[in-house]
């Protein structure tokens, strides 16, 4: 026999099915299975880093999700579309258990129980002076008597807990809406910042930013930069643990390393054009690089630069070797020199300066807010449901001293 | 100098988490003869709180051990797994000590000390001398977000190891949850645990997004730890709904209490060996 059903039965069919605490179970299991599978079969390999180029120290920590391959089970479909389901279930849950949770937290409860009730209370205290009840129940107020004497008390506590698990669902929606903005609108972006020139952020391209200085003897202490906005300087400090925010992004000391700059001028004062690889303005030494070369083509002049190991690491006041070389091999000029200094070699006038660079990443993603959000939302329904469960306590004193009562879950702990 | 070393020995923190290990092993061992004594129907206990007083005392040990560590390099002693594994084991008996009294109390303790006290002998037993050496945590691991997404995490681990124990002592000792008895008393030990546990894992896991966010602008990085704690997160809602799903509650209940325990278990021992497997001389897994 086909019993027809009508859209509105069918509509209420598929909500409860999208709102059943079953449908959530089988959802975190296929949520929890996936990922655990994801741990040890290996997943299609993401895509390679963008802008991998500088590497002084890289000091972004993913380097093991990338080999062990979680983000591709976190792009994977199946993945996501468990993610999207259960997100659709706990926003339905939501809706649905509102009403039920609002008229739970705002019923009208009796504060005074037919005596039949205190009759049948599992609780029962004998001898108990009425001056003695606000020590023996805490928050119990006295809600009338009887003209026999009976005086009777109530108590609750808890009252908005179960608004709890609408903050907990809620703040799940909170994350889909971080996951969401984080997926369509973030960015980030790396920019190398020369010692003293001002360089334009790629996104803002009003602000600029100056390398001014280090906090120790190493920028890994952390760099002072200086931040013009167009319409207002200001001065950072940032440090490998410590992000700043400046012309609405979030700046991060990505890489840094030393850069060592020339400049040569002939024998009659004539500027001479220093070429360095890449056409950079200044010889960067990225990690594993103990040497780095330029070049003087219009005299046919090699130059390499040999940093001690402690300049490498970002020190700019240690000596280094300076090697040049005509075309043919010949060798005019191969020593030790102060980071910073002038020599006439070969009847052109060098002279040389050496300092740090450092590249920022610039983060902008408007997914965060959301997430704290989402998170103190959970953690706040979480906290109210779990830690602070809603309670109702009735009591009834009668004059032979007896004191009755009892609870909505079950009897008082002695 | 030789009172100087002589405090330095007294402070040791080998010898304060072997004596902890001790003190653990026998508020096992008591909440155990307790717990068969009240089946056996003889009057339970001269003394009903030893088992906390006992597993209490061992976890105040093993904070004073990290204490020593944290004194040693000046900062927060967290850096090696050999620290995490003692404060989980110490929040663990904490969280027992402080969190049980009267009903089921000796049940909970066999539940508490069957992990913490396992964990701390193996981890003293088979973490090399080299590597349990305190280490001052890298300067990207800096700033205040750290310790917050460290400290409330193994907060959480306390609750959620003696809900997997629980989860995983129910399945042995059999029955359903409509039966009375030791099932239905261990359900409510790993509701306790759990309860306990999970707003800590939540706010846990939120501290270390706005942490990696401070750090280097990413809050969520999918690395080795964070799928392992967001595996265990989805089981413990997993295991709330669970607990009041009907067909679900009873044993199927207690294998996602146990599917905790292992998932935890792995977070602590074997994502950071996975992650040096993939890139090695990865120091700290996050």
């Amino acid at each position: 026999m086909v019993r027809e059903m009508r859209p509105q039965q069918i509509a209420r069919r598929c909500w409860n099915f999208l709102a059943s605490r079953r449908l959530s179970v089988f959802l975190f299991l296929g949520a929890v299975a996936l990922l655990l599978l994801g741990i040890f079969v290996p997943q299609p390999a993401p895509p390679p880093l963008p802008g991998g180029g500088i590497a002084q120290t890289e000091l972004a920590p993913s380097r093991d999700s990338r080999f062990l391959h979680w983000v591709g089970a976190a792009r994977a479909a199946a993945l996501q579309g468990v993610a999207a389901a259960l997100l659709l279930n706990g926003f339905v849950c939501t809706v649905d258990r509102a009403g039920r949770v609002w008229r739970t937290v705002t019923r009208a409860v009796p504060r005074r129980l037919p005596d039949e009730a205190y009759e049948r209370a599992p609780a029962r205290l004998g001898g108990v002076h009425p001056e003695r009840l606000p020590h023996l129940f805490r928050g119990l107020h006295n809600v009338g008597s009887s003209p026999e004497g009976a005086r009777f008390f109530y108590g609750e506590r808890g009252r908005w807990t179960p608004l709890g698990t609408l903050f907990t669902h809620l703040g799940l929606l909170f994350l889909l809406a971080a996951a969401i903005a984080h997926g369509t609108t973030s960015s980030s972006t790396h920019v190398v910042l020369e010692p003293g020139s001002p360089t334009a952020l790629p996104t803002r391209s009003k602000c600029l930013l100056t390398l001014t200085g280090m906090a120790g003897d190493s920028p890994g202490e952390g760099v002072r930069i200086e931040v013009d906005s167009g319409n207002r300087l200001g001065r950072l400090l940032l440090t490998p643990a410590r992000s700043r925010s400046a012309c609405g992004v979030r700046l991060y000391v990505s890489t840094y390393g030393l850069a060592w700059q020339a400049t040569a001028a002939s024998a009659q004062g004539l500027e001479l054009p220093v070429h360095y690889p890449e056409a950079a303005e200044w010889l960067h030494f990225t990690e594993g690089q103990t040497a780095g070369t330029f070049a003087l083509p219009a005299q046919g002049i090699t130059g390499t630069v040999i940093p001690s190991p402690d300049a490498l690491s970002g020190r700019p006041a240690e000596p280094l070797r300076l090697r040049l070389e005509r075309a043919g091999g010949a060798v005019l000029f191969d020593s030790t020199v102060e980071p910073s200094g002038e020599r006439e070699v070969g009847g052109i006038r060098l002279a040389w300066q050496t300092g740090v660079f450092v590249q920022l990443k610039a983060v902008t993603d408007p997914g965060f807010p959301w997430l704290v959000a989402g998170g103190g939302s959970l953690v706040l329904g979480a906290c109210l449901v779990l830690w602070w469960r809603p309670r109702r306590v009735w009591a009834r004193w009668t004059p032979d001293g007896v004191l009755a009562v009892r609870t909505d879950r079950g009897p008082l702990p002695q | 100098m030789r009172e100087s070393s002589r405090m330095e020995q007294l402070l040791d923190d080998t010898s304060l988490a072997t004596a902890a290990a001790l003190l653990l092993a026998a508020g096992t061992i008591v909440a155990s003869l307790q717990l068969l004594r009240s089946r056996a129907g003889e009057n339970p206990r001269a003394n009903p709180d030893g088992p906390q007083w006992l597993l209490g005392a061992g976890g105040y040990l093993l904070l004073l051990a990290l204490a020593a560590r944290g004194l040693t390099i000046r900062g927060w002693p967290l850096a090696r797994r050999y620290e995490i594994l003692l404060l989980s084991a110490a929040s663990l008996a904490l969280f027992y000590a402080f969190g049980f009294h009267g009903e089921h109390s000796a049940l909970a303790g066999v539940c508490a000390g069957l992990v913490a006290t396992p964990m701390l002998v193996l981890n003293l037993l088979f973490t090399p001398s080299g590597v349990r050496e305190p280490q001052p945590l890298p300067p990207l691991l800096g700033g205040t977000w750290f310790p917050v997404h460290v400290l409330a995490t193994v907060v959480s681990y306390g609750g959620l190891l003696l809900a997997g124990s629980a989860g995983i002592l129910g399945l042995v000792s059999g029955g359903s949850a409509e039966s009375s008895g030791i099932p239905r008393q261990l359900d409510e030990v790993a509701y306790i645990g759990l309860s306990w546990g999970y707003p800590w894992l939540t706010l846990g896991m939120i501290a270390g997004a706005v942490w990696s966010w401070e750090s280097w602008g990413v809050f969520w990085s999918w690395n080795s730890k964070e799928v392992l704690s967001l595996s265990t997160w989805a089981l413990c809602a997993l295991a709330f709904h669970t607990r009041r799903l009907k067909g679900w509650r009873g044993r199927p209940h207690r294998v996602v209490l146990g599917l905790v325990l292992l998932v935890l278990l792995l977070t602590l021992l074997v994502s950071q060996r996975l992650a040096q497997q993939a890139v090695p001389g990865i120091e700290y897994v996050f």
